[in-house]
């Protein structure tokens, strides 16, 4: 008989669950799937591996009574919490519900991430958000509010200590914004997604500008335009996997390592190419992504951020079988100058690698800041200074190789002796100066140029000789601010055996309740 | 043969020897060297430095760069490295420098012996035709036909009627199928002596063309020879060698399963009077071309060198060929007489090389595992080791494998036998090939021609490459790639966390 | 773990379950029925770099070369290559390769040799079958030609260069 009592109430558990699982009803699922864009369960199943997805307070349901909401119920209130494992790696997760209520933010959709988030910064472990809503649960008024409030407050207290990604796919706006934008990497899918604090309508009415949603910021605005996004994705399954593969290179949390993967590559692979790839003339560009692919374990770079700013690349990659933060000025773009955008980029990339203890390897060819007026009234001393605070603050170890063209004070931030870097290598190609030959010899030799019989003649003599003296990487070798001077075949060797060197690096900062970067 | 005492350095009759060549046969020459007491050096291109040949020697010098011209072939600098290391004596090997009288001259003039024939002998069989014309005056059959071009069809119809049909009217500067008509009828002369004159006219602005008789069953039989510095000329019977493709040969045997004892004789005294008209030093191959329905033979060439395919004729005749050249070289005489040498048996040679079995394309790369044949009467000549890298720059050839047994039938058994043994991965190699030839019906009743691997084998994949189900190899494939997959896993990695144990220390000192 | 596998022109689906004492492989070829092995990991052996395959009472020495989503597998000295992959393999060996966004389609070097004659340029648009360049390897040229209408986005080598296998010789773009 007790048998009996228990398959029904088994049977009413099953009932129940099913109930949870339907959602927001096949009607409103099949519409949501229009398009490929696929259901908040099935975003988890691909997020983690096979099997290992636990859900937490599958029957939590809103408690509000306004606007004949407690006839609106419906078991898990549009959000799906719970944790599962990203190649064997704990991770906890929340995956709205567009079905339910426009996935809208109630009081309970706050407590239930909540709870996860709880979880995640007492057990070290990342915290990924999936979202996908229509904003605050109106009916509910301000409660909502607190609940995004909850939720901010969590995402600035776990920031640093453990990792936190956010997913857009589908609408986010309003308050909303914020808390994917305090975490530290931001994916968005293509068409099907948006941020905005304020939407079209709104703008119409305020400052009469027509904008389209896509345009205000989708995903191509967001990676392009104002960097909010730093991963793009063609539909849900790719933005999904992508996470996936961002997972391997970072640490659950501030204390561990990630764990070190075998490779098939071997530490001292010579880079023959690297000894062909910098051109003669220090005006022709050339890709630094491809000095990259040729130094990492097996060619793979994860870049991100990768159409914003593309004037610096920042990615991660793995050396010898350990993960690195990658730097690198983009030769190709903007002669790889440091711009506000690129300056706040790196910046961000390199705190978070300082945070999560990833070691910075920085390859450098920078002729200077970007000049202009634009820059100048938009801010590029402030933006200019997270770069150099980033990089001096950060105690991780740092190796920057400096390939080409360091001059003046963006040699300084990117990664020099001068700012705690551990160890400078720099190409025989490297001209480390105050500034390039030419405007050096304008300044210094100026009465000289005006008086010569040839001023042209004259300031190419003196140009010539500038460079002859000073565009190399021995002056700042015989200073100590290089460490060594390296045939760039031996880059990927002499970058793994700093690596090596640097593993136990211990390194305090002064004790402070935190500094004051230049925000 | 030899009275053999054991060699010694001192009663060896060279100090050392500089090996000219590469790959297997370097090491063969090392071998021998080795039986004799001889010090070797080797030499090695770029490419070649983890070459096997370079480990078995007992020096090794540095040539070149990898491509043959600027190393194996380049003889001034190996001529120069003779002389560093001081040797007696320079083993050529089998192509490169083998056959070039140049070099033998260079080699006179450094005061090194050149362990190989005359540049003399060289010479007068360097170029085909002078070469035909030596055999002729010799007595050697030649392939009858018209003595150069054939202007008119009346002219056509008399050559017909000397040499007897079938034919093969042939444009004189053709090639590649295009001029060349066989005749079987003779009222098929005319038209087929004007197609083959305008197809000269046209393809090679040539219209010449000339007549030869066809050869229905062609096989390629050679006959080894070898002579002294004394006047001594003996034959070591002949191989067989008619597995082909596009002039390279795959696999060889001793003795052929088609030549009549009485004509192979024949054969052997053409050979030796061949070689005697030129008074010919050394070890050398005259190549005949065979018709198996006549069984007439007719020269072709003559090869002044050691062959890839010498050693089934050690096996059979029990003569160790390059010591032979080595004390020939040295002014002895030939260790043997005519009536000395017997066939006993047959030898069967399996050439593996890095190719795919079913393309044909070459199939350079890194060696994984190889695992040679082992027992009983089996030779193998390779250069393969596991984690050798086959280069792009040389004969695909990597090893040979070589069979011996009482019978035909249990030299193939045993090659079979072999050739299952023969682990080799990472490269393809053609022994799926091998052992696809060696099954089939014409090779097994020996009455393949030279045209049996374009006839049987061109287009179509080895049937032994079927032989394991593919979906073996996709289970093998299946796992192996769950297995990468899986060690992505980090709880393989069974890292301690320093959260955990962080949190415990400050919780003790509050 | 799923993935769908190619063999020269078949297409399989595949689906591997490792238990703690054996793999589960299920292998279905394109429009058959699903076929089961249940194989004890004592029959499926590494011994160093190869794997002793106990298999329907015959016994293989098996070697697989290769990663990500291509295998080349040697078994009694033949081969065959596989690619295997699934939606995440795809997308990491994508990434592998810089990118992998737009329609990169391109020529690669089947093997290690030198790029001897380049006969087409940059921009150029190819017919199928025209050939594009001659490789030489192990004193033999081999003519690479097109396989589709294509136009020429690139040729990543010179004539005498020398290239690894699987290096890229010429990406292309759709006419």
């Amino acid at each position: 008989m007790q048998e009996n009592v228990m398959q029904l109430k088994i049977q009413d558990l099953e009932k129940r669950n099913d109930k949870a699982f339907a959602g927001g009803g096949a009607d409103k699922i099949a519409k949501h799937k229009q398009g490929g864009r696929l259901t908040a369960r099935e975003r988890v199943e691909v997020l983690v591996d096979p099997g290992s997805f636990v859900e937490t307070d599958r029957f939590m349901t809103h408690r509000c009574t306004n606007f004949g909401m407690e006839k609106n119920k419906v078991p898990g209130d549009g959000i799906i919490t719970g944790y599962g494992r990203i190649n064997g790696k704990l991770i906890y997760l929340s995956s709205q519900d567009f079905t339910v209520n426009g996935g809208s933010m109630s009081r309970t959709q706050a407590n239930k991430i909540c709870k996860v988030m709880d979880l995640a910064l007492k057990n070290g472990a990342p915290f990924i958000s999936i979202n996908d809503s229509g904003g605050a649960r109106i009916q509910e008024g301000i409660e909502s509010l607190g609940g995004y409030a909850d939720i901010f407050t969590r995402n600035v207290l776990s920031s640093g200590v453990i990792p936190q990604i956010t997913a857009i796919m589908g609408p986010c706006a309003g308050g909303a914004v914020y808390s994917p934008s305090i975490t530290d990497f931001v994916f968005m899918v293509e068409n099907t997604s948006y941020m905005f604090v304020t939407g079209p309508d709104v703008i119409k009415t305020v400052t009469h500008e027509d904008v389209t949603k896509e345009d205000l910021g989708g995903a191509v605005t967001h990676s392009q335009k104002s960097g909010v996004c730093h991963f793009t994705a063609t539909d849900d399954k790719h933005c999904l996997l992508l996470i996936r593969e961002l997972m391997n290179f970072i640490p659950s949390n501030n204390l561990d390592d990630s764990p070190t993967l075998g490779t098939k590559d071997t530490p001292d692979r010579i880079n023959e190419a690297l000894n062909k790839l910098i051109p003669d003339n220090p005006k022709k560009p050339y890709d630094m992504l491809q000095v990259i692919s040729e130094v990492v374990d097996e060619g793979y770079f994860l870049e991100v951020h990768k159409n914003f700013a593309q004037n610096i690349i920042v990615g991660y990659a793995r050396m010898n079988g350990r993960p690195v933060g990658i730097v690198a000025n983009q030769p190709q773009i903007l002669a790889g100058c440091l711009n506000i955008d690129a300056s706040r980029k790196a910046a961000r990339f390199i705190r978070f690698c300082d945070a999560f203890n990833i070691p910075i390897v920085s390859f450098v060819d920078v002729p200077g800041f970007l000049p202009g007026r634009d820059q100048e009234w938009n801010g590029i001393i402030t933006h200019g200074a997270k770069l150099l605070y980033a990089y001096a603050e950060a105690t991780v170890p740092k190796v920057t190789v400096i390939t080409r063209k360091a001059y003046g004070g963006a040699y300084i931030v990117m990664g020099s002796k001068l700012l705690r870097s551990d160890v400078n290598l720099a190409y025989p190609s490297a001209e480390i100066a105050v500034m390039g030959a030419e405007g050096a010899v304008n300044i210094i030799h100026r009465e000289k140029i005006a008086k010569a019989a040839d001023p042209a003649a004259e300031k190419a003599k003196l140009t010539a000789e500038y460079e002859q003296m000073f565009s190399n990487p021995y002056v700042s070798a015989e200073l100590g601010y290089t460490d060594e001077v390296i045939e760039p075949a031996l880059t990927r060797k002499r970058v793994i055996d700093s690596l090596e060197m640097l593993r136990n690096k211990r390194e305090i900062n002064p004790p402070k309740k935190h500094g004051n970067i230049p925000l | 043969m030899h009275s053999h005492e054991i060699s010694t350095p001192q009663n060896a009759p060279f100090k050392k020897i500089l090996i000219a060549n590469r790959g297997e046969i370097a090491i063969r020459v090392t071998r021998a060297c080795r039986e004799l007491g001889i010090a070797t050096v080797a030499v090695f291109s770029d490419a070649d430095r983890e070459s096997l040949h370079v480990f078995l020697a007992d020096e090794a010098y540095h040539i070149g760069p990898s491509p043959s011209k600027e190393s194996y072939l380049n003889y001034k600098k190996i001529i120069e490295v003779a002389k560093k290391a001081n040797v007696d004596a320079i083993h050529p090997g089998y192509g490169f420098l083998s056959e070039n009288p140049v070099f033998v001259r260079a080699c006179k003039e450094a005061g090194i012996t050149f362990i190989g024939p005359t540049p003399e002998n060289m010479e007068s069989m360097g170029d085909k035709l002078s070469a035909k014309a030596l055999m002729k005056k010799a007595g050697v059959p030649l392939v009858p036909g018209s003595d150069g071009g054939v202007e008119t069809v009346e002219e056509a119809l008399v050559v017909a009627k000397k040499i007897g049909l079938p034919i093969i009217i042939k444009a004189t500067a053709g090639g590649g199928g295009k001029g060349m008509r066989v005749v079987r009828h003779e009222s098929e002369i005319e038209s087929a002596f004007r197609a083959c004159r305008s197809e000269g006219q046209n393809y090679f602005a040539n219209p010449t063309v000339y007549i030869e008789r066809f050869i229905n069953d062609p096989k390629h039989i050679e006959i080894q020879v070898f002579g002294d510095t004394h006047g001594n000329v003996v034959h070591l019977f002949e191989r067989e060698c008619s597995v082909q493709r596009r002039h390279q040969k795959i696999i060889e045997e001793s003795p052929s399963p088609s030549v009549p004892m009485d004509v192979k004789l024949k054969m052997g005294d053409c050979a030796v009077r061949a070689a005697k008209s030129i008074g010919y030093v050394g070890a050398g191959t005259i190549e005949f071309i065979f018709d198996n329905q006549t069984k007439e033979f007719f020269f072709m060439e003559m090869n002044t060198r050691l062959q890839v395919e010498h050693p089934i004729t050690e096996l059979v005749i029990g003569v160790d060929l390059v010591k032979e050249q080595i004390f020939v070289a040295k002014g002895n005489k030939l260790s043997f007489k005519q009536e000395d040498i017997k066939q006993k048996g047959h030898a069967i040679e399996a050439r593996i090389c890095a190719e795919d079995p079913t393309t044909y394309k070459p199939s350079p790369g890194l060696i994984r595992a190889c695992r040679h044949p082992q027992g009983p009467f089996l030779r193998i000549d390779s250069y393969a080791y596991p984690g050798y890298e086959v280069p792009i720059y040389y004969d695909p050839m990597i090893a040979k494998v070589i069979t011996w047994g009482d019978t035909r039938e249990e030299a193939i058994d045993r090659m079979q036998r072999a050739l299952a043994e023969f682990v080799l991965t990472g490269i393809k190699t053609n022994i799926v090939l091998h052992r696809t030839i060696l099954g089939h019906e014409k090779f097994l009743d020996g009455s393949y021609t030279t045209q049996f691997i374009e006839k049987n084998f061109e287009v179509l994949e080895p049937q032994m490459f079927r032989e394991v189900n593919d979906k073996v190899f996709l289970i093998a494939a299946a796992i192996t790639a769950y297995e990468d997959r899986k060690s992505k896993d980090v709880r393989r990695y069974n890292v301690r966390s320093n959260w955990r144990s962080l949190s415990r220390k400050i919780q003790l000192r509050t | 773990m799923y993935f769908e596998a190619e063999l020269k022109d078949k297409k399989y689906k595949v689906d591997v379950h490792e238990e703690r004492h054996s793999w589960k492989v299920s292998l279905q070829q394109d429009g058959q029925d699903w076929q089961h092995y249940d194989i004890s990991k004592t029959d499926f052996k590494h011994a160093e770099e190869y794997v002793s395959f106990l298999f329907d009472g015959k016994s293989y020495l098996i070697d697989v070369l290769g990663q990500d989503t291509e295998y080349t597998v040697f078994i009694r000295n033949s081969f065959r290559t596989i690619k295997i992959f699934n939606d995440e393999m795809l997308l990491h060996e994508s990434l592998k390769k810089g990118g992998g966004a737009g329609s990169n389609i391109e020529l690669k070097a089947g093997m290690p040799g030198k790029v001897i004659e380049i006969f087409v340029k940059e921009g150029e648009i190819v017919k199928a079958g025209k050939p594009l360049l001659i490789m030489e390897a192990m004193k033999m040229e081999n003519e690479m030609r097109a396989s589709s209408d294509v136009k020429i986005k690139q040729i990543c080598i010179k004539q005498g260069d020398s290239v690894e296998n699987g290096a890229v010789l010429i990406r292309f773009e759709k006419p």
